[in-house]
């Protein structure tokens, strides 16, 4: 095995440049040499000093701490792929087992135990521009951000602690290892023992998001309930629902559960979804004239100003004009137009 | 879990296991050097080097020790390259050349043995503080001690010092090395 060889002679080389080689490798050394004529000046070429910095200084125009995050995404999304690959395949047989079932005689037992039962729900929602606070029968606090639905059933902490929710949701979850919290979020579950998260899944949205505050959350496929990612606190999962992958980045997090305390954080983030979170924050309809506007992105807090306040702001910020009219719809008394 | 991708070791079945990170960090830049023997352009090479890193993370449980692991690299990384040649189809040119010459053919072997020593050196200097690494660079490409005074803006003096600590990493030249020679020559006789 040449390469072998090769590999091993280069090490070598390398200790002893660095007076590292042991006693034995001092004689391959030396056999090596004696090989062939071009291996003894290959060899004082590598120990030429101009010729060490420059290997060096060649190694080093590579950032390596760099490049080590970016393979460790990689290796991430790699075996979220491989996940969501077992599950189709998971999928598929339980259709099949499905459909087996139905013919009697065959007598193929089912149990299945889905998460939700059709039992009594109670249900808590805000509207457009409200946001809420609820307080569970396990006493674990949840923010309702605006336009969220939050339902759970009737055997709430008696067998299970299993929520649905469509919106946006900040938890903060009493701990109970015996009756872990489930949240159903469209295609995506979420796993609790206790712990600090936030949840935004609204129907219309492309993407449903999930971030960590502390403790540890797992995200579950929704069809088996099959672990796919343990999120780290600082984490932010983000599901997209069309090509169904699973992206993980860092947030700051505080930033990013602002809401739950009155305030909207806006960190370079892009303008089609901050007018988005405006208008079911403030329950108004913004209206965009120049298509320009949706280029920018914008760096503000907002803390519950009025509607007035708001579109100073963003005259300011962004330098675009602004408009306010009473709006044709009942249920959104204000639309906006922005226009440069 | 997934979650603990940083933290994973290889397993090699000789026994012996490395961190994937330690890992990275010692290879990545050697490897990346080893792509740019063959192509140009820093950021070709590192996407194909970090391609062979996923394909080796799949293959992981397969290595018999660290040696058969820096094989598949440079076979698997010189191979990458070979493609992405023939891809900006330059590579009729090399490869027709590579097949009838068999200097050049054989010649990415000798790659390897250049940069598995000088990655050896390199893992050594990183051991070094920031600053005697500097210096020690500086000198290396033979800057006089004035030269990396004003470079790096310290006291000739200080260099001096700098100097002394970091070059305990590398075999004392003159000494050892000299008497080195002595030896093979007094063997071969």
């Amino acid at each position: 095995m040449d390469i072998f060889k090769k590999i091993v002679t280069g090490s070598i080389i390398g200790k002893y440049i660095t007076g590292n080689e042991t006693p034995g490798e001092n004689a391959r050394l030396k056999e090596w040499l004696e090989e062939d004529p071009q291996n003894k000046s290959l060899f004082e070429g590598l120990q030429d000093d101009k010729n060490i910095a420059a290997a060096i200084n060649e190694f080093d125009s590579y950032d390596k701490d760099h490049e080590w995050k970016r393979h460790v995404e990689r290796l991430k999304i790699l075996l979220l792929q491989k996940t969501l690959t077992r599950w189709k395949v998971a999928a598929v047989v339980f259709i099949i087992a499905g459909i087996a079932g139905v013919i009697p005689y065959l007598n193929v037992e089912q149990d299945v135990s889905p998460v939700f039962h059709d039992e009594l729900y109670t249900t808590v929602s805000t509207t457009r521009g409200q946001q809420s606070k609820i307080i569970l029968p396990d006493s674990s606090v949840v923010w309702l951000n605006s336009e969220t639905t939050i339902s759970y059933n009737s055997n709430f902490m008696v067998g299970n602690r299993d929520i649905k929710l469509r919106g946006q949701a900040y938890f903060e979850i009493t701990p109970n290892a015996e009756i872990p919290l489930f949240v159903e979020c469209g295609e995506i579950m979420v796993k609790v023992l206790g712990t600090s998260f936030d949840v935004s899944a609204y129907p219309e949205d492309q993407s449903s998001e999930v971030a960590l505050k502390s403790g540890s959350v797992e995200l579950l496929h929704e069809v088996d309930g099959s672990v796919s990612y343990v999120l780290n606190p600082g984490e932010k999962a983000k599901f997209d629902a069309r090509n169904r992958e699973i992206l993980i980045s860092n947030v700051d997090i505080n930033k990013h559960t602002a809401w739950k305390d009155g305030m909207l954080v806006f960190d370079d983030a892009p303008m089609c979804e901050v007018l988005e979170k405006l208008e079911r924050w403030y329950n108004i309809e913004i209206e965009v004239k120049d298509t320009a506007i949706y280029s920018l992105v914008l760096n503000a807090t907002f803390i519950k100003e009025d509607v007035a306040d708001l579109c100073e702001l963003l005259e300011y910020t962004c330098s675009v004009g602004y408009k306010i009219n009473p709006s044709k719809d009942p249920g959104v008394p204000v639309k906006v137009i922005l226009a440069n | 879990m997934i979650g603990r991708v940083k933290n994973t070791e290889i397993k090699f079945k000789d026994g012996t296991k490395v961190g994937l990170k330690d890992f990275f960090h010692d290879h990545y830049p050697a490897f990346a050097a080893f792509a740019g023997k063959f192509v140009s352009g820093q950021s070709v090479c590192e996407d194909i080097v970090q391609d062979v890193f996923i394909s080796f993370w799949e293959k992981r449980g397969h290595f018999h020790n660290l040696i058969a692991a820096k094989a598949f690299f440079y076979t698997s990384i010189k191979n990458a390259c070979l493609d992405n040649l023939k891809h900006q189809q330059v590579k009729q040119k090399f490869y027709e050349l590579k097949k009838t010459d068999p200097v050049l053919a054989g010649s990415y072997l000798d790659e390897i043995i250049k940069i598995e020593a000088h990655s050896l050196v390199y893992q050594e200097i990183n051991k070094l503080p920031e600053m005697e690494r500097k210096v020690m660079l500086l000198a290396l490409s033979e800057k006089t001690n004035e030269e990396i005074a004003n470079t790096l803006n310290i006291a000739i003096n200080t260099v001096r010092t700098h100097k002394a600590r970091a070059y305990r990493v590398l075999r004392e030249k003159l000494g050892e090395l000299a008497l080195f020679f002595v030896f093979f020559k007094n063997y071969h006789s």
